[in-house]
Parts: structure tokens; sequence; C-alpha cells
């Protein structure tokens, strides 16, 4: 059971994961030489539990901001249980939930993939602090470490192969123009619009003819049948031949980079399911707009994964560090008016 | 015959077909849609002209069109009837090496 734990040195002994700490607890064991070394995924813990409902200050050992550096570098999430922090507070907080139960959609995630866990929070840590480019090649590189990683492969052993969806329709974008307005439409409804390697090049292609004419105002990005997309096409998964060449990949023909820069001249449609890139590369735009009957999801986690497709720089920026910390360790949905309400989405219609 | 740089804006005298030059030879080169020269933005269209049918293959928005030696490629943002062709030889559609998944 979860319990408050004011003797640090018993913390190492208790079964994993499951003690809260308050700062006071924290400050203690970061003063000690050992410090906070017993979380880590390689270590006792694979997250920790701060308890910020009672004092946020620190008496003693350590001072706040040197507290806030030493959560900061911590290879584990660190989730505060509380209503309020401080901002300085905040920072060494990679999500912030209101209550244990609430903690529990992610901790299951965690303890799932604990290496994943740490990429991910260590990533949004830095992308917080970089500019969007440099976040998007941080975001590349955390990536191809996990995609060999020992859990997704483990992930992917266990997994039975989706059939490709075989569509008659080989564009898997559609492009019109009218007048000054550009229409891009995702174009695989049989497949839900999965984000397919072609669908990438061809919206890449899209994109490109956006920017080289200036005479158009804006592109609008709708997804053709049930669903806007449900991200990257699982059927396509493991073919990559090794993480480097992958990132070269993402590196090259980047549709990310191209929707940071077109950001301004950009406007997504979304309804149903918004799934990973589904998600990720709407972000990037000035206008999102979604139907009533809209959800998103961040599930990379539960692959051993963690977002790819540029949605821990555009979701970062738009949601802030911890409530997509939230939304990518419990692999949760959220429903348009949750998406409204945190900035993710502009309107809903 | 034109020497075009890139970021020009083509527009073709027969039909909806426009172009910007994504690249292009130092050298003037004489550029056609459906058999007629390109205009710049502004030229006049000159009269009783009409679309030939042995250059009317037509052309694809946002596609990339480049002739044989590859000194010339034209990114088509409007879509029309006409083949583009430069020195009287058809250009080809660009066809992008596909990268390989990343996933």
């Amino acid at each position: 059971m979860h319990q408050l734990l004011h003797d640090p040195a018993s913390t190492r002994a208790r079964s994993r994961s499951e003690t809260v700490l308050t700062l006071t607890d924290v400050a203690r064991l970061s003063a000690t030489p050992m410090g906070l070394e017993s979380f880590s995924p390689l270590r006792d813990h694979n997250y920790l539990l701060l308890d910020i409902s009672g004092a946020q200050a620190v008496q003693g050992w350590i001072g706040l901001e040197a507290l806030v550096s030493q959560l900061r570098l911590l290879p584990c999430p660190v989730i505060g249980v509380g209503t309020t922090a401080s901002s300085r507070l905040l920072h060494g907080l990679d999500v912030l939930v209101p209550d244990l139960p609430s903690v529990a959609a992610m901790t299951t995630n965690i303890d799932a993939h604990p290496l994943a866990a740490m990429t991910l929070v260590q990533l949004l840590r830095h992308n917080q602090e970089a500019t969007s480019g440099q976040g998007l090649f941080a975001e590349s590189l955390a990536y191809a470490s996990l995609q060999q990683g020992v859990e997704h492969k483990q992930v992917m052993q266990s997994y039975n192969r989706a059939t490709a969806v075989q569509s008659k329709i080989d564009r898997p974008i559609v492009i019109e123009r009218n007048n000054d307005e550009l229409s891009i439409t995702l174009n695989r409804p049989n497949a839900r619009n999965a984000y397919s390697t072609a669908m990438r090049d061809s919206l890449y292609e899209a994109l490109l003819l956006l920017k080289a004419d200036y005479s158009l105002h804006r592109a609008v990005i709708r997804g053709e049948g049930s669903c806007f997309s449900i991200g990257g096409d699982l059927s396509e998964f493991g073919q990559v031949s090794d993480p480097s060449t992958a990132h070269a990949v993402r590196s090259s023909q980047s549709v990310s980079q191209l929707l940071l820069e077109q950001s301004a001249r950009l406007e997504f449609r979304l309804h149903s399911a918004c799934i990973g890139a589904g998600i990720e590369l709407p972000a990037f735009a000035s206008r999102v707009i979604a139907t009533q009957n809209t959800f998103m999801q961040l599930p990379e986690i539960t692959l051993g994964l963690l977002p790819g497709a540029g949605g821990t720089v555009s979701i970062l920026e738009r949601i802030g560090r911890q409530r997509t910390a939230y939304l990518a360790l419990s692999a949760r949905r959220i429903n348009a008016a949750t998406a409204l309400e945190w900035g993710l989405i502009d309107e809903i219609i | 015959m034109s020497q075009y740089k890139p970021g020009a804006r083509l527009r073709s005298a027969v039909c909806a077909t426009e172009v910007v030059v994504i690249a292009a030879p130092d050298s003037s080169v004489a550029l056609n849609c459906g058999g007629a020269p390109l205009l710049l933005e502004g030229e006049p269209v000159g009269e009783g002209l009409q679309l030939e049918a042995s250059a009317a293959e037509g052309t694809q928005l946002g596609k990339r069109y480049t002739n044989e030696t590859g000194d010339l490629e034209l990114l088509c943002v409007k879509p029309g009837e006409g083949t583009l062709a430069a020195e009287g030889v058809a250009l080809v559609q660009k066809g992008a090496k596909p990268l390989p998944s990343s996933d």
C-alpha cells in the first residue's frame, strides 16, 4: 500500500516504487553520499512519487533549487502528487497528478517499460529548454535508442503482426487547389489513415508545394473516412534495418520539420481518433479544429517507444511538459473538451 | 528562349498549368506547355494559341518535372492539360527515390 515514509533508510528495503516521498524525504536522501541513486530502471525504483500536498519549502539539508536540479537529472519519471506546485518546484516534476488513483494509469506502463519511460521524461526535460529544431533532433535520437532496445523488441516478438491493409486507392494523400488554398487529405480510409511510409512521403511532397508557392495562403489538412488518423502503420513496424539509418531517414525528409516551418499557414481539421502521429503532426499547426467526438492518445509507451513524429516538440509546446508526460506515460485517451481546455486544439466544431 | 531563375513562376498559354522553377540551366532554354511557350507573370497570351493534341498529357499538382540532363526542374503548382517540354522534348515526372520505413 502507499504510505508516507519519513525514514529514508527504509525506502531501499521497500518493495519497488510503492512509497510516496515528501520533499523533506527527498532532501534528506539527496544529502546522503548515495543520494537518489536507487531511483533508476536499473535499481530499486522505476519512478519517484513525490507528495507535494504538504509543505513545498525545504528545511535544512539542501535548498529547493538544488533539489530541483537533482530531480531533473534522475533517470526515471518524477511524479508529483498534489493539486498545485510552485513554478520552481514544478520545474523538477515530470508529471503532476491530483491523487494516487491517477498515478496507477502511469505506473503500470512505467513498470512494464521503464527504459522507455525514463527516456521520454529525459527528452521532455531537454526539449523544454531547447529550440524546436534541437528538440526534433533529440527526439529522433531518443526514438532510435528505444527502437532496437530490449523493451520494444520484446513487444514486437509477442506481437501478432497486423496484416497490411491493401487499398485499391494508391494515393495515400490527395491534394487539391482552390485558388489560394491547398487542401490536403489523408486518404487511406480502409486503414483508418494509418501513417504509412508512402503517406509520409506524399505528405512531405504536398507540404513542399505549400512551401514553394507563396501565392498559397494556407493548407487545410483533413482525414478521409471514419477518423483523422490512428498514427504509425503498425503493419510496417519492424522494417527498419538499424536505428542509425532510421535516424537518418527521419532527418532527411522530415515532415515534422516542414510542419514546423509552415506552421502559420497550416490548419488541421480533426475528427474521431487522433492517435500517435495523428495528433503529433496536427499539434505543429497554428490552428487545430476538432469535432466533438475527437479523442487523442499517445500509446507509444505500450510498445516500448516514445512519440517519434515530433510530438515531444509540438505537443510539449502546446500543453507543457507535465501534461505531455501524462499523456505519453498513461497512454490514456483525452476527449476534445479536455484537449481544448489544455490548448492541444484551438476550437471544437 | 529565356534564362530562368529558381523561384520564377511561369504559366501555360493554353491550359491552366502553372509552375515554379526549382532549377534551371545557366543558358537560355525554350520552355513549352501544351505546345506553346510558357509565359512569365504578366506576359500577355499570344493570339490564336491552342493546346496541341500531341502535347496534352497533363500536369499534376505538386509533382516535379525534369529534363534528361536533370539541370532543369519545374514544380507544378496548378495542374492543367498540357505537357511540359524543354527544347521540344517532353519533361518527365521526377520520381522521388522513396526513403525506407523508419520504424
